[in-house]
């Protein structure tokens, strides 16, 4: 019976470990393990033998039992895994196929350049606000310390649309209507985006439709030094850390002293190329100290507060940032333009 | 203005920083120099190279082959037959492409084979014609020290370098050579030196002339001279040389000197043939009603009683300040002159220029203020010059000079000038510095200065003018960087900019890309989308001067622009086309305007061709009615704005296929499919979807309040419905039914499937709920649910002539 028993262990092992499928080892279980398994059909001849070697032959088929259901679950486990490895093996992918296309929608360039300098002036604690792109002649001009026949409305041929209303040239207006509504009160920081236009007819660096974004700050003791640092932190955050600004006198009717605001070239770093004309040094802006007569016109005491102002063209800056060389790009909305943003 | 970096030099006491130099120190000192450039040469691209190898041609013995290194240029071979070449020589070479003095452009060539990559130039192709033999034939040789590569132009100073300067309009004294010269001297600290203007005093109001001025409101001096025995010749070489560096044309000698002298002075000066006025008279007034001039262009202008002329005792004989009359010309016969130096307002010219389109040097100049001192130097300065080239003998000098203007005196707080530049500059420097731009300065006490301002500076006016002009003697990169002080607060926004960049992001992770169109369109276009017409779209504003018929009307609606965009789009072959704006419209409140128009934010989309775009892993996503619808529901669902979905019948659209949002009573938007004829209009093809929603009336109904709801703690039941129902019964009809039946364990309802056809009866659909029933504080039974399951059935079918699908 002993011998049986283990011939029976060799058959056993012999078979489990050459099965290879799920199906086989589950007969193979039958086979031995069944209720009508050999295994049972070896110990229903028990009765045969002498009730002192039942116990011993007893404890060694349960330990063939033990045996053969770990080997079996082991070749089972072996068997699944190499089918599913061979499984996965067929499933072997091109992977320099490209991948499937993934519709996004696309920022138009001027509104991310535009959200990033609202962004900017709003975390150093300015107030956004609008203003009427229709104005009247009086806010876009003349509270503006720009009279009538003024020389500096040359720079600025305006779309009327009757005598006394016409398309904003700028947002400076926005420097009058607030300060007219804020007067007396300081601190004023705020700034206004939105579109302006001038008679300018379409080129490679005109647009009669164009973005600006008008920043004003009004309060006791604000100096051209606070100008400075205002726009170094701006053009860094902008730009890069490694931006310098230089700042040139220059004019606007609304501001005195007055300057344009040039950083150091974006391409060259301001050894001269191409872009910056040799000079190292782009435009950017302009700004400049609030003019006492716009402070007065709106109400409030040049003696006693003063403030500054900047004006910056958001399709000059994105033309710059991005590398555009052309302006009308930025209202043709050809979708190959507007899908590299 | 152009300014001969020569010429400059002739008034100032010290030598000229180099051009760049120079060209730097006026653009810091507010005096933006644009370019510098020679004029006078055509010599382009020719540089200096150094002979380095020198061998004989092997096919051509009278051909050499030179290897020269031209610097950071880079080493190149030339062939040349020159004689007096040997290695260590510096000599111009030119590039192909580069011009020589005839206008020759250089080509590169082969000579008997061999590759030539420019030529050696000689002094006579480097327009040099007066040299002396030995150089006359062979290659030009340049100074030991000349750098390599650097421009032969440059090395021998050809021609004259002109500095462009962009001046801006409040600085009338700087469109002058002197003008500049007095800001290069305050910059640099040295003297400014102006040129011989001496008249001998006996000339001086001897014979009076016979000058008025009616209109004196109009023109504040006048200065009249006359010269006589005038021999018109053509001018010495320096002065064409000048004239034409500055970017005048010479002319004669007479009309040189005036515009010489203008040059320098700023001063426009007119010379008449005084023979040519009648009764050798001059009056200045305005023009009489209808009165014409032929001016010196040939062109016969009908002036206006604004418009200020010259006149003689007849007729007008010259428009003031912006253009002589043909008729009292100098001309070659000319005897005798009268010279003009004169103060118009600037106001009265500037209006006459605009209204009659001339713009010339003269009126360029009047128009942003003349100084009335400035006048009788100049007039003194160009008889001087007269008087040098000897072109005629001064007659007679007569001044009218009315109302003489005065210095303005400015009072300079020098504590303000510190606080508003916010950098210590002391009171010993404010005052010099003022005094560098020819500004008298007296101390009134410590910190208090009397600045009296010479009439030449017409644009200081005020104390915040001296703050600047200190500040840009100081150096603007001299003031320091200071931060803001004061309370720290958080930048705040509008609600609606806040909304507009909700939007915008949320039609973004639609795949929707955004456009930005102008403001103003095409009357046509609103034409195009053949608008009803009560609808408001049909009066926009019109622009008063507009660029283009294309842009002459402020738009009502955004759609037609953006209809524009994917017509243009798909004819540059884009297959999806998914776009969106966010901007105003411009209605009117009446025409023509009274007040500001309503500027109402819209927001429009247009979807045309697929929904996205197509790969070899998937078919394209295709757009149709209720993926805009979609698109109009995500939005709304973001900003919380509860309304309904409304039939509506507009013409510009598909008449089965749109609908309005309706919040409050009102229709805030509109969207469905663009009617054929519409999108044939617009020259697009294929099925096109528009969308156009008014921002500014669903702004009072947004609640962005946020409020988390409790997950289900119970297990929910779900049940699946298809209803059959007759065609014509609407989705929503369906939907109310169901949930008024449904009972108070309804949790969510979703259509899944829509279906007509077989085995459905013609003229019905079936349309497929899954339910969700769940209670908070139980776990549901199946009987708790079937009573409401079947009063759903009970009423779909009483209501809609329902029965369900099995
Ligand atoms: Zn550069």
């Amino acid at each position: 019976m002993e011998d049986k028993l283990k011939s029976l262990l060799d058959t056993a092992l012999q078979v489990i470990s050459s099965s290879c499928s799920q199906e086989e080892l589950d007969k193979i279980r039958v086979r031995f393990l069944g209720r009508k398994g050999e295994l049972t059909q070896i110990l229903r001849t028990m009765k045969d033998i002498s009730p002192e070697e039942r116990p011993r032959i007893g404890q060694m088929a349960n330990e063939i039992r033990d045996r053969l259901e770990t080997e079996l679950t082991s070749q089972m486990n072996k068997i699944r895994h190499s089918l599913r490895e061979k499984q996965l093996e067929k499933e072997r992918l091109d992977v320099t196929l490209p991948g499937s296309t993934i519709t996004i929608g696309h920022r138009h360039p001027l509104t991310l350049v535009l959200n990033q300098i609202i962004s900017i002036f709003q975390r150093m604690g300015f107030d956004v606000v609008e203003c009427p792109e229709v104005e009247y002649d009086y806010y876009n001009f003349e509270a503006l310390n720009i009279p009538k026949h003024h020389p500096a409305r040359d720079m600025q041929d305006s779309f009327y649309l009757t005598e006394e209303i016409l398309l904003r040239t700028h947002t400076s207006p926005f420097q009058a209507r607030t300060l007219e509504q804020l007067a007396p009160e300081v601190p004023v920081r705020v700034i206004c985006p939105g579109r302006c236009y001038r008679r300018d007819p379409a080129d490679a660096t005109h647009s009669p439709m164009f973005y600006q974004t008008e920043v004003l700050v009004v309060d006791e003791n604000i100096s051209f030094a606070n100008l400075k640092y205002t726009l170094l932190q701006f053009v860094r955050e902008m730009f890069d850390e490694k931006r310098q600004i230089r700042l040139r006198p220059s004019f606007f009717p609304f501001t005195e002293p007055s300057a344009e605001v040039d950083i150091s070239c974006l391409v060259c770093g301001g050894h001269g190329c191409n872009l910056c004309k040799g000079t190292g040094w782009l435009e950017v802006l302009g700004c400049g100290m609030v003019h006492p007569r716009v402070l007065e016109i709106a109400g409030y005491n040049p003696k006693k507060v003063s403030g500054f102002a900047v004006g910056m063209g958001p399709d000059r800056i994105a033309m710059l940032k991005y590398g555009i060389d052309d302006i009308r790009l930025f209202y043709e909305n050809d979708l190959r333009f507007l899908h590299q943003f | 203005m152009r300014v001969p970096y020569n010429w400059l030099q002739d008034y100032l006491s010290e030598t000229l920083p180099p051009p760049a130099e120079l060209a730097d120190m006026l653009t810091l000192a507010g005096l933006e120099v644009e370019s510098i450039e020679r004029a006078g040469t055509k010599i382009e691209q020719v540089v200096a190279a150094q002979v380095k190898e020198i061998k004989l041609h092997p096919e051509a013995n009278h051909l050499l082959v030179v290897q020269v290194d031209a610097g950071p240029l880079g080493c190149k071979q030339v062939i040349t037959s020159a004689q007096n070449l040997r290695p260590g020589l510096k000599v111009p070479l030119a590039f192909p492409g580069a011009s020589l003095a005839s206008g020759e452009i250089i080509e590169a060539t082969r000579f008997r084979g061999l590759q030539s990559d420019g030529m050696l130039c000689s002094a006579s192709e480097l327009g040099f014609t007066e040299t002396d033999d030995k150089q006359s034939h062979g290659i030009l040789v340049l100074p030991d020290t000349t750098t390599l590569g650097a421009n032969v132009a440059d090395v021998l100073d050809l021609g004259d370098i002109v500095l462009d300067l962009d001046i801006t309009p409040n600085r009338a004294d700087c469109l002058s050579l002197i003008g500049v010269a007095r800001e290069v001297a305050a910059a640099m600290g040295i003297k400014l030196v102006l040129p011989p203007a001496r008249v001998p005093n006996d000339y001086c109001i001897k014979t009076p002339l016979d000058i008025s001025i009616a209109d004196p409101d109009l023109c504040w001096r006048y200065i009249g001279a006359v010269i006589s025995n005038i021999s018109i010749t053509s001018s010495p070489t320096w002065l064409k040389r000048r004239l034409s560096a500055a970017g005048m044309r010479p002319i004669n000698s007479i009309v040189d000197i005036t515009n010489y002298v203008m040059l320098e002075t700023g001063q426009p000066l007119h010379a008449f043939d005084y023979n040519k006025l009648a009764q050798r008279k001059i009056i200045v007034r305005r023009a009489r009603p209808q009165e014409v001039l032929v001016t010196l262009d040939g062109i016969k202008r009908e002036l206006t009683e604004e418009m200020l002329v010259i006149a003689d005792s007849e007729t007008a004989q010259a428009l003031a300040g912006i253009m002589g009359g043909l008729a009292s010309e100098i001309t070659t016969t000319t005897n005798t002159v009268f010279l003009e130096s004169a103060c118009f307002a600037s106001t009265n010219i500037r209006r006459t220029a605009r209204s009659l389109g001339m713009h010339t040097e003269a009126s360029f100049r009047y128009e942003r203020i003349v100084d009335p001192e400035g006048a009788l130097f100049a007039t003194q300065r160009a008889l001087t010059l007269l008087q040098e080239l000897g072109v005629g003998e001064i007659k007679a000098i007569c001044d009218v000079y009315p109302q003489p203007i005065l210095p303005q005196e400015i009072t300079l707080n020098t504590c303000r000038v510190r606080k508003l530049i916010g950098a210590p500059v002391e009171n010993e420097f404010i005052k010099k510095a003022l005094e560098r731009l020819q500004l008298s300065v007296v101390p009134a006490n410590t910190d208090t200065l009397k600045v009296t301002i010479p009439t030449f500076r017409s644009d200081l006016k005020q104390e915040a003018d001296l703050v600047e002009e200190v500040a840009r003697l100081y150096g603007f990169d001299r003031i320091p960087a200071a931060p803001l002080m004061g309370k720290i607060q958080v930048g705040k926004k509008p609600l609606e900019l806040k909304v507009e960049q909700m939007i915008k992001s949320r039609l973004q992770s639609c795949g929707l890309d955004e456009v930005q169109t102008y403001s103003f369109v095409n009357p046509q276009s609103i034409a195009k989308m053949n608008l009803a017409p009560s609808h408001n779209n049909e009066c926009p504003i019109p622009l008063l001067f507009p660029l283009s018929e294309e842009q002459s009307v402020l738009r009502t609606t955004l759609t037609p622009s953006l209809l524009e965009v994917a017509a243009i789009n798909q004819r540059r072959k884009a297959r999806s086309i998914n776009i969106f704006e966010i901007n105003r419209v411009y209605l009117p409140k009446k025409l023509p305007l009274t007040e500001l128009p309503n500027m109402p934010r819209h927001l429009a989309v247009v979807l045309a061709g697929n929904a996205g775009e197509k790969s070899w892993h998937n078919l394209p996503p295709q757009n149709d009615f209720y993926r805009l619808k979609g698109i109009m529901e995500t939005v709304v669902d973001q900003l919380g704005v509860s309304g309904k979905f409304v039939p509506i019948t507009l013409t510009y659209y598909h008449p089965g296929r749109q609908a309005g949002f309706e919040v409050a009573d009102h229709i805030v938007a509109t969207f469905g499919e663009l009617h054929p004829n519409v999108a044939e209009a617009f020259g697009l093809t294929d099925r096109v979807y528009t969308l156009e929603l008014d921002l500014s009336q669903i702004l009072p109904h947004i609640n962005l309040t946020q409020r988390y709801q409790s997950l289900p703690r119970f297990p929910g039941i779900e049940r699946d419905l298809a209803l059959i129902v007759p065609e014509s019964v609407a989705s929503a009809a369906v939907m109310e039914v169901i949930i008024n039946a449904a009972g108070p364990y309804l949790a969510d309802i979703m259509l899944f499937d829509v279906y007509q056809g077989a085995p459905v009866p013609t003229g019905y659909k079936s349309l497929a709920y899954s339910l969700v029933f769940r209670a908070s504080d139980h776990t549901l039974a199946e009987e708790e649910v079937s009573p409401y399951m079947t009063a759903i059935l009970q009423q779909a079918e009483e209501k809609l002539g329902a029965s369900i699908r099995h």
